[in-house]
């Protein structure tokens, strides 16, 4: 990947203000994304994983600009966004595309798919007639979906059928870059694995680049060339994919991955699990130094001296190797899931 | 309607706690009856952990709510459900209420459906001890409570008991609740998608606290969820759900390695897995379930299947031990067998889940219209919703039952 990356984002911040009950002055910010920093190529698919809570979503609507980033810089396509007004993010918008979780809710349920679909185009002024139908056919096809079926509205279709058509919709402008938000985890698995595939084949036919943001780490294993892993609001951990699940280091990762049930009973019930103490600290008020440590399996068995180190001194994202960054002050590779063929180091 | 109990092979009856035989439940809907559970039989012997599996709309819940006794009134429930000895369905809701709580403890999947908010923590669990025996002591009200939350996992236990279920997280409420229904050591629990609502690192804690409570208690765990991992961590022995009919039942091994219907086989190759190597590209299955309203004759599952032939549209296949080698059985016992209810189970034999994955297509595309609208369902689960969501407090309120049985 030595082309200048698709999206860059630097040192990203968002605080939202909390307002005291009388006076509504502000009394303290939530800290929901604090100073995170990644790149994501051209074709490439960056997966940012993480627990509720921990600033993933918030992360994408702030690098579209949906909610102003208090600090920061995201640059997409060497464009700077931070700072933009609505009208300088226009064009930007018809490049960089935000699908969402529930097809529900982001369907208007009294247009009709074609219209829905061609919505985009319209608005941008891009197409009509003739020429229109045929690229609203065309999209309808590259999703997935029978083209015939152009004139139904959304309640005909499954909820699997309505995310296809959310994604149509992100396309219809030849964007190069999607930020999927929990694209498939409203959908039931059967449905997810077509929906997957799909946006396996359009990332490869159309060359576009996806931030993948979602909490369940086995799709995004699937579906992401690296990974990114998110905990109150910082990026932890950041690796190639294959690496980053055979081979954690940092322990918030390596808790994480031993938590996910696996299917299969017998490697299940022979697995270690790490358990991790207590909740989530509240975002308003972050532990001092590392933000993992209130929860760390490894800061309890740390001697006093090396513990402070965890409560003092803020851990940076240090590179092990290339493109494999952590942030722990004692990061070390543990094996967490029984691996059946491992590809080779 | 009477039914032929079904026996375990190989099983003393008294190890038998719970057996529901031809369950069936159907909804009025101003569409028609909607029938989300239709002849539905399983055991769960004592100890044991059965996992109910399926996708959203099989009937895996509306199956647990007929068995608790909690569905709306337009439901219509027919069959058989014993407990121990004794037959659940037509019972009064006072009678069923001795038994729910005491016998049986529930847990569903959002805990405050479960837990009063403006009642302490040691009010809730003190209220599930009291209900079910009234010449409790305090002190020995308080000493139970605090060795409950320490079963479940709850540090500090005796502070913990003044507060208040806003005060505690996600996970811990769920486990308050796992407290609350182990509290008179019952002999079964049934846990409708327990963690579905948590992250993956809490759900972990939350499973671990179950399993302390079953164990504490020796009860049977009836685990109802649609997380395929979860069941290979918990259950024993798993039945799979499609259209309100068991399509597969038998030992976690034999249905996660040698599924035999293939919509089970689907399921599980439609998984994106973590624990392989190789990135594997995915088997979806195409199409949507069937519109419960007007199932289509035959095989439900006939219409997505890619081994379906034109006998599979005749008349629809019953649960069947699985062929090893020769002719398929009758289904007499269940629990100890693998049974499939599918013409071509047969064909499956020999293969292991991957193997027999590849009668699935790999693509992508979803091309066919779902049968039907199934906003009617939908309701109906909303019924069933709304009726937990008026047990809130010690005791859920159940719902009318109209046996016909």
């Amino acid at each position: 990947m030595t082309d200048e990356p698709v999206l860059k984002v630097r040192n990203l911040k968002k605080y939202f203000p909390i307002r005291g009950r009388v006076l509504k002055t502000v009394v303290g910010h939530v800290h929901a994304v604090d100073g995170i920093s990644f790149d994501v190529a051209k074709g490439e698919v960056l997966g940012l994983v993480g627990e509720s809570g921990c600033g993933k979503s918030t992360t994408g609507r702030t690098i579209l600009n949906l909610q102003q980033a208090t600090s920061g810089s995201v640059f997409f396509a060497g464009q700077e966004l931070v700072g933009l007004s609505r009208r300088q993010m226009r064009p930007i918008r018809r490049d960089i595309q935000l699908v969402f979780q529930d097809p529900h809710s982001s369907l208007d349920p009294r247009m009709r798919v074609d219209r829905l679909i061609a919505e985009p185009l319209e608005i941008y002024r891009l197409l009509d007639g003739q020429a229109l139908r045929k690229r609203v056919a065309e999209l309808m096809s590259m999703v997935g979906l029978n083209p015939e079926h152009a004139s139904r509205y959304p309640h005909e279709f499954s909820g699997g059928q309505r995310q296809r058509i959310g994604i149509a919709r992100s396309l219809a402008l030849n964007p190069r870059m999607l930020i999927l938000d929990e694209p498939v985890s409203a959908l039931d698995v059967s449905i997810q694995a077509g929906v997957i595939n799909m946006l396996d084949d359009l990332r490869t036919q159309l060359g576009l680049s996806y931030l993948f943001i979602a909490h369940d780490l086995s799709v995004v294993r699937h579906i992401s060339d690296r990974v990114a892993v998110m905990y109150l609001g910082k990026i932890v951990e950041q690796a190639d994919t294959a690496e980053l699940f055979a081979r954690p280091m940092h322990p918030y990762t390596q808790a994480l991955l031993s938590a996910i049930p696996i299917p299969d009973p017998q490697k299940e019930r022979q697995r270690q699990r790490i358990l991790l103490q207590g909740d989530l600290p509240n975002p308003a008020n972050p532990p001092s130094g590392c933000r993992f440590r209130t929860r760390c399996f490894k800061f309890e068995v740390l001697a006093a001296d090396e513990q402070s180190r965890c409560v003092n001194v803020e851990p940076e994202l240090i590179e092990h190797a290339p493109q494999r960054v952590t942030a722990c002050h004692y990061a070390e590779q543990l094996p967490t899931v029984p691996i059946d063929d491992l590809p080779p180091v | 309607m009477t039914m032929l109990p079904v026996l375990d092979a190989g099983v003393e009856r008294s190890q038998v706690i719970l057996t529901v035989s031809d369950l069936a439940v159907t909804f009025g809907t101003p569409e028609g009856p909607l029938r989300a559970v239709r002849g539905l039989s399983y055991t769960v012997r004592r100890r044991e952990s059965l996992a109910i599996v399926g996708e959203s709309g099989s009937g895996k819940s509306v199956t647990s709510m007929a068995v608790m006794g909690l569905l709306p009134r337009n439901a219509t429930v027919t069959g058989s459900v014993r407990f121990g000895e004794t037959e659940l369905l037509g019972m009064s809701d006072k009678a069923m209420s001795h038994i729910r709580g005491r016998r049986l403890g529930m847990i569903f999947q959002d805990p405050m459906t479960s837990l009063d908010p403006v009642y302490k923590i040691g009010a809730q669990l003190g209220e599930a001890l009291q209900a079910h025996d009234k010449n409790l002591s305090r002190q020995a009200i308080r000493a139970r409570c605090v060795e409950l939350l320490d079963i479940v996992g709850i540090p500090n236990a005796a502070q913990r008991l003044v507060a208040y279920p806003h005060e505690f997280s996600g996970g811990m409420r769920q486990r308050v609740v796992i407290a609350i229904a182990i509290a008179n050591n019952p002999d079964v629990i049934i846990a409708d998608e327990p963690t579905t609502a948590l992250d993956v690192t809490v759900q972990a804690v939350v499973l671990e606290a179950l399993q302390a409570a079953q164990e504490e208690t020796g009860a049977a765990l009836v685990l109802i969820t649609h997380d395929l991992g979860v069941v290979a961590r918990m259950a024993d022995r798993v039945l799979v759900m499609y259209a309100g009919r068991a399509v597969e039942v038998g030992s976690a091994e034999d249905v996660f390695y040698r599924p035999r219907m293939p919509y089970t086989v689907g399921l599980l190759n439609s998984l994106p897995r973590i624990e392989t190597g190789r990135r594997e590209r995915l088997t979806p299955i195409h199409g949507s379930p069937p519109s419960l309203l007007r199932l289509p004759s035959g095989c439900p599952f006939a219409p997505r299947c890619p081994m379906a032939i034109t006998e599979c549209t005749l008349s629809e296949p019953s649960l069947d031990q699985v062929q090893t080698h020769g002719a398929r059985l009758p289904a007499t016992y269940l629990s100890t067998t693998h049974l499939a209810a599918c013409i071509r189970s047969g064909e499956l034999v020999g293969r292991d889940r991957a193997a027999a994955g590849r009668v699935f297509a790999a693509d992508s595309a979803d091309k066919d219209l779902p049968a039907e609208s199934v906003s009617a369902l939908d309701d109906s689960v909303k019924n069933v919703e709304s009726a937990r969501g008026e047990g809130r407090g010690g005791q859920p309120q159940p719902g009318q039952q109209n046996d016909s049985a």
